[in-house]
């Protein structure tokens, strides 16, 4: 009986071993990268009918990230913070920073998790779904569902390919497992880390799954691996 | 002379009369105080509804706004030249307008730099809310509902206006400490209209209780200056009108609606007690009438049931001088009136010891300071009674004409019975025996 247990048990945790793994490896080509890594997001959102472009810096070491605004004028050196699962929002006027959540929207269909939130192997718990053609790739379909009630996402489905191991879709689940929002990654850029080059992410579309004219799109430009200090992600830096 | 006589008749039978007067008493106190409480709690929650919420006696929205606002706020808000515009209509009505506030609200987080929480944000006009905070029909109907360190200094939002106010359950879930009037800072959040994030200072200095016990970890209040400068606007969601004493409130509500149909855009105008603004109110008096009625038709059915049956054994007991009376030359209506006129007299002795009882009961419960929870309330507040004549005299009368028609049907079947039955003292009220004595 206990051999039938463990056989039965064995596919189960291979099968969530190889999730995690895949997960990992899509992980680093999102900014997930041990050492400091920097790069420049634009954000184009366009949502009943109006449509406004953000721009940020962002610096990332480990758990950590620095969010940086840079445009529009008027929310330039507002500063968005992520300690681990903790986000903070700042700016000059703030007398003390304001913990927020990850899951607010941060303009248009993209979450303030979106911007910065890299380590899906750390905060989800994933399991493959199913295995399907996608974009006449071969793709894992994986079911990520979430550690803690702080993460961005409750559940995300997340289209991983075989052979490149990037990933290339992720539909939004609600609690009750509906899409209500679309991502659509896609790789033009490279980094190169530990002696290493590998595809970085180049852009991040956000499309509501109901509405599909409104949607953000997320523009990565130069990334670069950094040394980055430990002090630019403590936040009470940000008041002295 | 039919009064004297019915009055003696009374004295007959001391102890029926007795028993009857005592049900029509209790019955009249019965519906006195619950009137009473009724009344307590309507007029409490007018005015709170009018000064501590702030919607004055009538609110003017943006049309639609009450279902948009949340969704779109930037469209359904008022601009600088729509408030003058409308300021420039409550001004031709300035001989009922007492004064006006502006509110704008918006949901937010509320953080203390260490953690956030959310809440909705509700900036109000800090002169208005001077002025309703210190209106004696606050004080006197609701003042359970106003903290006495609100009291202390209705000025505190003029000279700081970047004073923020929280409830007590608030300043435990995010540990501030008592007392918070050390101005400690703290920081809000919320999008701006047009929807960045955008946080704000304010000084903690201030507490108030919602009243509702599942708003009191959520509103937090600001003059509006700092809710604007939240939002990145100058904009106002609403604008409450507040009116002079004796001034009533639909006809006014008529003529300002009349008025606002001729300037250039669409607004909503709500009495303080709609329901579509004010769920609390108009689900709380629902309840309160519903189960008043419902004890209303009790009571009123006890005391019919009561005299129906008290006249019904003394006409059975006074058949034969019904008989004589009429023998001697009363006429049927005369043998009515006087006993209705019994009724009358036994009801309104009655209801005389049910006013003093009443008055002197409800006196006694204010003095006790009972303190209870009403329904989802945050505070415990004072079981009052306020006793009022006017409740007195409409009770008075209902009970008057329950006891008037309830004899006067007696009493009028009776008399259909033919007069040498009523000497010979054979008839009863059974119908068919009627038939019998007719043929």
């Amino acid at each position: 009986m206990k051999l039938l247990i463990l056989l039965l048990a064995i596919p189960f945790y291979a099968n969530a071993d190889l999730a995690t793994d895949l997960l990992r490896a899509s992980d680093r080509a999102r900014g997930s990268v041990k050492d400091g890594v920097q790069w420049s997001a634009v954000i184009e959102t366009e949502e009943n009918g109006d449509s406004n472009t953000r721009e940020f810096n962002i610096k990332a070491k480990g758990d950590d990230a620095y969010v940086e605004a840079t445009k529009p004028a008027k929310n330039k050196s507002e500063i968005y913070i992520f300690n681990d699962r903790n986000m903070w929002f700042f700016k000059p006027s703030l007398k003390k920073p304001v913990s927020i959540s990850a899951r607010q929207k941060l303009t248009g269909q993209a979450a303030n998790g979106d911007i910065a939130s890299t380590h899906y192997a750390r905060d989800y718990s994933a399991v493959i779904e199913k295995t399907e053609t996608f974009n006449g790739e071969k793709m894992h379909v994986l079911m990520l569902t979430a550690k803690s009630k702080s993460l961005t996402y409750d559940k995300i489905r997340y289209w991983i390919s075989d052979k490149t191991k990037l990933a290339m879709k992720a539909e939004f689940l609600t609690l009750q497992g509906k899409p209500f929002k679309v991502g659509m990654l896609k790789y033009g850029n490279t980094l190169t880390a530990a002696g290493e080059t590998f595809p970085f992410i180049s852009e991040l579309a956000i499309v509501d799954a109901k509405f599909n004219n409104n949607k953000s799109i997320i523009t990565y430009k130069s990334p670069k691996v950094v040394q980055l200090s430990n002090t630019i992600f403590n936040v009470n830096n940000l008041t002295r | 002379m039919i009064w004297k006589f019915a009055y003696r008749n009374l004295l007959r039978n001391k102890r029926r009369s007795l028993s009857t007067g005592v049900a029509i008493c209790v019955g009249f106190v019965g519906l006195n105080l619950l009137g009473a409480y009724i009344f307590r709690a309507k007029m409490a929650l007018d005015t709170t509804s009018i000064y501590s919420a702030q919607k004055g006696h009538v609110s003017i929205f943006k049309k639609d706004s009450i279902e948009q606002y949340q969704i779109k706020p930037k469209k359904y808000i008022f601009n600088v030249d729509e408030q003058n515009q409308i300021q420039k209509v409550l001004a031709d009505l300035g001989d009922q307008v007492e004064y006006t506030g502006k509110q704008i609200s918006v949901p937010g987080l509320l953080s203390n730099g260490t953690k956030s929480h959310p809440v909705v944000i509700y900036g109000f006009d800090p002169v208005a809310f001077k002025k309703s905070l210190t209106q004696p029909a606050l004080l006197e109907w609701a003042k359970d509902w106003v903290l006495p360190s609100q009291l202390e200094d209705a000025d505190l939002f003029l000279k700081n206006p970047e004073t923020l106010s929280i409830t007590p359950k608030i300043a435990e879930l995010l540990s501030f400490n008592y007392p918070l009037k050390s101005n400690e800072p703290v920081q809000m959040a919320a999008r701006t209209l047009d929807g960045d994030l955008n946080a704000i200072n304010a000084d903690l200095g201030a507490e108030h209780t919602t009243g509702m016990q599942f708003l009191e970890d959520t509103i937090v209040l600001i003059p509006i200056a700092k809710v604007q400068e939240l939002l990145a606007t100058d904009a106002v969601e609403s604008i409450s009108v507040y009116l002079k004493p004796g001034v009533s409130v639909d006809p006014f509500l008529n003529e300002l609606k009349t008025k606002m149909a001729q300037i250039g855009f669409a607004t909503d105008l709500y009495r303080f007690d709609d329901p579509i603004i004010n769920a609390i109110h108009s689900g709380s008096m629902g309840f309160l009438y519903v189960m008043g009625g419902f004890f209303l038709f009790l009571i009123c059915t006890a005391v019919s049931l009561t005299i129906i049956n008290s006249l019904t054994m003394g006409i059975i007991e006074r058949t034969r001088e019904i008989g004589t009376l009429r023998a001697v030359g009363f006429k049927t209506i005369d043998v009515v009136q006087l006993f209705v006129r019994e009724s009358i007299l036994l009801s309104v002795i009655s209801m005389f010891f049910g006013v003093l009882i009443s008055f002197l009961v409800s006196s006694a419960i204010n003095a006790a300071n009972i303190r209870f929870f009403p329904p989802g309330a945050s505070t415990m507040i004072q079981f009052v009674l306020k006793w009022n004549l006017y409740i007195a005299g409409f009770v008075f009368i209902l009970l008057f004409i329950i006891a008037s028609v309830s004899s006067f049907l007696v009493i009028k079947s009776k008399l259909r019975t033919k007069l040498i039955a009523l000497l010979n003292d054979t008839s009863t009220f059974d119908d068919e025996s009627e038939e019998e004595e007719s043929t």
